[in-house]
């Protein structure tokens, strides 16, 4: 039997079998149509990591960050890191015990890094084009991670009061939904952010809030204050400060001219990293101007309402932001929440003072400044020679390193990996599903299609047709049958991808607007293009491992057929 | 007519099993067939007939025995000789048609051309003639579906034609027809004889019988005293 006869037999005993043809037919189209819109947005998701992120972190996948779990990170480590096969160089980062960081302007708009961070020049050179250095004739060159990069915004919809009730609260995206004051993410690439010159300043006082919550069992109510009030505030602060500080010194950040040479698109913090050499020039401006500032030695505790500036000398300086705060800022994706714990917080107003330096009794050191010196550094960057060796270099340093640092654990980069291994996963998993159904599907059917067929093959070598021939008969159907499922579920995928890209890079904006960015650090806007690829080479790999196991598969009802004599046939008249 | 015995079974016995059972369903036959002799084997149900012709068919191989048609022993052939053997040699005309439901007449009797490697568009042409002279060439797209009874073997009796045999059997080819088509295929099988075609038909049917040269009776596996003077010395 030819092809060509094998097809029509094929296609006019589909017009018989109907329902049994359907039972092949249908799960394999169902499973091709899905295993098409699965592995073509997969590949586009892993083309999009590919194209949009990993391309966009060339330079970040270059450095490994290392973290010490209990804060302190040992000069040695240094040295055990460099002996480290594929490390080109290490650096240690600190973090500059400064607050009320603002950056005027990116894109129009005044951003806030909750955290500076130090660079050395090597290691801020992997990110910059330009060297990562202070010079007092240029702007100083400062990098912010894609986190750092929003900014607030008041949306009252044109009232005066809101209650953001509970009950309505779904979800975090119901409670950004609800509140007036947002936070907006600046999502413009990095190339047309880079290499504007700004202004940072450091210090100044908070923002009196031009609003009230106030908290009730059944929700918060969000309320503007009027001008009124807000001078009120504005006055009672100023009366508070004034009777220790000169408040026009306090008031008036630092400001240094600046310019974006880079932006970290790897970072979970919202953070701005300036070179090592400026961070003495920044912490000895902010203590002279404090000391300065100051009218008299004043019991810190109650003052040192805030932040990571407040320290005790005792084990030398170091940053306790936490400790003896009586106000936190937490940050829930976009959403800032304040949460006011212990209980004098009454007693201290809403005085926020920036880089209060205490002593180990509370007391505000008049005289003290501190520089780089004085402090731990909290992270190490170790850069790498080659991009392809970072989790070989990442495996090196946890061993060498041990237990007490983390190794680019909380790396996006890494988590990026990892779900791109989990996407292929995903897809080897999807195969494997495939053709067991598939054999399932085909072993039974073409069986059941056989026994019920008995009679037309007894006919069939009746009239001359092989065993072989049979067999070929059995096989090519099958395939026959199975082609056009593939086929038509090639063309049902493909419909349903084109069908669904745009629904898809609408979702994935609407997710990454809505705080997918919480977990994926990168300003991705995503086209519809972006979820149009297919994966051919998967698919046809995918489809062609499918023929030839259905082809071998078919061999068990094909060979059943060729056993069957035309004798066996006519008994069943 | 040319005397030359061109089916010679020696002694031929095919025993089958039947779950715990066992069949004797020919016991030792002898018989010979001269070319274009036109035969009836006759008997009743379970007698053994369908398996002579079965065998006759080189569809059935027997238990012991030796067959040869057309000197050949088609039971020495393997599986490619043999239905080559079955494709050129012979055409088989079945009770129930045996019609391949999904296709039409015309391709129905195309499939055995087919399989013999013929080209399609000679099949084709091939297969008209016949259904054309066996009266149907307004059926040739019709389904088996769609034809009565008598048009359905008449399609089948075509198939056997279309391949020119040497040899047609045909087994109770009246069997499941009215009176009418009876005589019609009765006609046609007649009229299939008179080309020189050797005819071997099972029949229960007496007047189909009557039609043909020589009459086999057949009982228990075993063939009777020869109905016919023409059945005269086997060995």
């Amino acid at each position: 039997m030819n092809p060509k006869q094998i097809l029509k037999v094929s296609l006019r005993k589909m017009g018989i079998y109907k329902m049994r043809v359907a039972v092949i037919i249908v799960p394999v189209l169902v499973l091709t149509a899905i295993s098409v819109v699965v592995s073509s947005e997969l590949f586009s998701i892993r083309t999009v990591i590919r194209d949009k992120v990993l391309e966009k972190m060339a330079a970040e996948q270059q450095v490994i960050s290392v973290t010490a779990f209990d804060e302190e990170l040992p000069d040695e480590y240094k040295s055990k890191a460099e002996q480290i096969d594929g490390v080109k160089l290490v650096g240690f980062e600190y973090d500059l015990p400064v607050q009320q960081v603002a950056v005027d302007s990116v894109d129009g708009h005044i951003i806030k890094p909750y955290i500076v961070h130090t660079l050395t020049k090597k290691v801020g050179d992997v990110f910059s084009n330009e060297p990562f250095e202070y010079s007092d004739a240029n702007p100083v060159p400062i990098i912010l991670s894609r986190k750092a990069l929003v900014y607030q915004e008041e949306d009252w919809g044109g009232k005066d009061e809101i209650l953001v009730s509970f009950d309505s609260l779904g979800s975090i995206n119901d409670l950004k939904d609800q509140v007036p004051v947002k936070s907006v993410s600046i999502r413009k690439p990095s190339k047309d952010l880079v290499n504007k010159e700004v202004e940072v300043s450091f210090g100044g006082l908070y923002t009196n809030p031009s609003y009230t919550v106030i908290d009730t069992d059944k929700g918060s109510t969000y309320k503007k204050l009027s001008s009124e009030q807000l001078q009120h505030e504005q006055k009672a602060r100023e009366e508070s400060i004034s009777k220790y500080w000169d408040y026009q010194k306090l008031t008036n950040p630092i400001t240094f001219k600046a310019k974006i040479v880079a932006i970290r698109e790897d970072l979970m913090e919202s953070a701005m990293f300036v070179p090592q050499d400026f961070a003495d020039i920044v912490l000895n401006k902010i203590t002279t101007r404090e000391n300065e500032a100051r009218k008299s030695t004043i019991n810190g505790v109650y003052l040192a309402s805030d932040f990571i500036g407040s320290a005790t000398l005792d084990e030398g300086l170091k940053p306790t932001p936490l400790a003896v705060t009586n106000e936190q800022v937490f940050s829930l994706g976009e959403v800032s929440l304040f949460i006011a714990i212990g209980d004098d917080s009454s007693s201290t107003g809403k005085i926020f003072i920036p880089g209060l330096i205490l002593d180990d009794a509370g007391h505000a050191v008049a005289d003290e400044r501190i520089s780089l010196d004085d402090l731990s550094p909290l992270r190490m960057d170790v850069v790498i020679s080659d991009v392809k060796n970072r989790r070989q270099v990442s495996n090196d340093l946890s061993k060498a390193l041990g237990d007490n640092v983390s190794v680019g654990a909380f790396s996006a980069i890494s988590s990026i990996t990892m779900f791109t291994d989990f996407v292929n996963k995903l897809m080897d998993s999807l195969t494997i599903i495939f053709v067991i159904v598939t054999i399932i599907s085909v072993v039974g059917v073409m069986s059941k299609i056989v026994a019920e067929g008995e009679r037309e093959i007894g006919i069939f070598r009746a009239l001359g047709a092989t065993k072989m021939a049979i067999r070929f008969l059995i096989v090519g159907q099958t395939l026959i049958y199975f082609l056009i499922a593939l086929i038509i579920g090639d063309m049902l995928g493909a419909l349903s991808v084109f069908a669904l890209s745009s629904k898809i890079a609408h979702q994935a904006n609407a997710l990454i607007e809505r705080g997918l960015d919480y977990v994926l650090p990168i300003s991705v806007h995503f086209e519809t293009v972006d979820f149009l690829h297919f994966d051919i080479a998967t698919v046809l790999q995918q489809h062609l491992l499918l023929i030839v196991v259905v082809a071998l598969v078919a061999l068990i009802p094909a060979y059943r057929a060729s056993k069957i004599t035309p004798v066996d046939a006519m008994r069943r008249e | 007519m040319n005397s030359t015995k061109v089916i010679k079974l020696d002694s031929v016995t095919k025993v089958y099993k039947d779950g715990d059972r066992t069949v004797t369903a020919l016991d030792n036959v002898s018989l010979s067939i001269e070319q274009g002799e036109s035969v009836a084997i006759e008997g009743p149900s379970g007698s053994g007939k369908s398996t002579l012709l079965q065998i006759l068919g080189a569809l059935d191989e027997p238990t012991s025995g030796s067959v040869n048609i057309f000197g050949v022993e088609p039971f020495q052939l393997n599986d490619k000789e043999l239905s080559k053997f079955r494709n050129e040699t012979i055409g088989f005309v079945f009770q129930f048609f045996n019609l391949l439901p999904y296709y039409s007449a015309l391709e129905n009797v195309m499939v055995p051309l087919l399989l013999g490697g013929v080209s399609e568009t000679d099949a084709r042409e091939k297969a008209k003639t016949v259904l054309d002279e066996l009266g149907l060439s307004d059926r040739l797209n019709h389904r088996p579906s769609q034809l009565s009874g008598g048009q359905m073997q008449r399609v089948a009796i075509a198939r056997a034609l279309g391949t020119e045999p040497k040899l047609i059997l045909a087994d109770e080819p009246t069997g499941n027809l009215d009176k009418e088509n009876k005589a019609i295929i009765a006609d046609l099988l007649a009229s299939v004889s008179k080309k020189g075609i050797t005819l071997i038909v099972v029949t229960h049917d007496q007047l189909l019988s009557e039609r043909f040269g020589r009459k086999l009776r057949i009982d228990g596996g075993r063939l009777l005293q020869p109905s016919n003077e023409k059945v005269k010395d086997e060995s």
